[in-house]
């Protein structure tokens, strides 16, 4: 949570836009940070992956993205979705609130289908109707609750822009809510069920540089990972499940160190190697 | 150790083939991640060209023209 926090604090580094309800028009705003940080964020210092990839697919003059798509790759290969559980702040937000006590349930019925929802959000909200619909970023404008929590901070100081908040700012601030009242009994929803970025980043999982390893010569089948694990994944089995934001639950909860995370090579075959001989 | 490297020989002697089939099997593996190192490091190269194939192009520009402005629709404004 450390770092969590340390990342938050370094992408949303304006403070003085907290107090006077104005964006930050710095040059480091060039730069896209790899998690969900929306840039009218009044602390935003840089710019916001999903929200420029969107201008760019809406743009009445189409040009390929290559710029946003060469950051998001960078970001995939290295980290995979070590992003959203290490860098992206509205993921840190989620891990706040599910600290909350309250009933908790991460395994129910709908939790294994609703996952493919963010590979739809991600494919239609953030591809196809920008393409389609000029200068609308569909995902943003509907759906992101990072923006709208920006809303609410400028709204907040700057009294002038309440009048123009109706009916798109609330229904955002529904979505918002309903993401916020489940991340009370579920762990990251939004990370789970409609984060555009999450799916992108979890087709990187098996191969980014940072990655898990298991030690299958020290794994002994307890499952404490599986159990441990907040995703429902068991990493004994797959440890770069796509699902996987990279908490460490499970190298925490391993008695015998067999889950490694990290950029390293064969911890496995090596170690298992060795046993052998 | 000594025993038990004596113990490993003779599972060797006893069963060469099992044994080859496991270091077979463990070649697999390393060489899977090898190739998933390869993989990692080849995008991270791909993205590279990206980005700078964008900064040629102006592209950070763009994003900075954008990122600069209050996005309407992003706060709920529309």
């Amino acid at each position: 949570m450390g770092i969590q926090a340390v990342a938050v604090l370094i992408q949303n580094a304006n403070f003085k836009g907290f107090f006077t309800g104005k964006i930050y028009t710095g040059a480091t705003k060039k730069v896209c940070v790899p998690g969900l940080n929306c840039y009218s964020c009044p602390g935003a210092v840089s710019a916001c992956p999903v929200g420029s990839l969107q201008s760019f697919l809406s743009a009445r003059t189409f040009r390929f993205p290559y710029y946003v798509l060469g950051i998001l790759l960078f970001a995939g290969a290295l980290l995979g979705r070590a992003v959203c559980g290490l860098l992206c702040p509205f993921g840190f937000l989620q891990d706040l609130i599910y600290l909350i006590p309250f009933f908790k349930k991460n395994k129910f019925f709908l939790d294994k289908y609703l996952r493919y929802l963010k590979y739809a959000v991600l494919l239609v909200l953030v591809i196809i109707l920008p393409l389609c619909i000029p200068l609308t970023p569909t995902f943003c404008k509907y759906v992101c609750p990072s923006g709208t929590i920006s809303g609410i901070l400028m709204a907040i100081v700057n009294k002038s822009i309440r009048p123009q908040m109706a009916a798109l700012f609330h229904w955002k601030l529904i979505v918002l809510l309903i993401i916020l009242v489940s991340g009370l009994i579920v762990w990251r929803p939004f990370c789970r069920y409609l984060c555009p970025l999450g799916a992108f980043y979890g087709f990187f999982n098996r191969f980014a540089l940072y990655r898990m390893h298991l030690d299958t010569g020290k794994c002994v089948d307890c499952h404490a990972c599986a159990k441990a694990c907040k995703m429902n994944i068991d990493p004994s089995k797959i440890p770069n499940s796509m699902e996987c934001v990279r908490c460490g639950d499970c190298l925490r909860s391993c008695p015998t160190g067999a889950l490694v995370m990290g950029i390293r090579g064969n911890t496995a075959a090596v170690s298992a190697e060795r046993k052998e001989s | 150790m000594q025993l038990s490297i004596w113990c490993c020989s003779s599972m060797y002697k006893l069963y060469p083939r099992a044994v080859q089939a496991k270091t077979r099997e463990l070649s697999m593996k390393r060489l899977t991640e090898k190739k998933k190192n390869i993989v990692a490091v080849v995008l991270i190269l791909a993205a590279a060209a990206l980005i700078v194939t964008g900064v040629v192009l102006g592209q950070e520009r763009s994003v900075l023209t954008k990122a600069i402005r209050i996005c309407m629709e992003c706060v709920g404004i529309g």
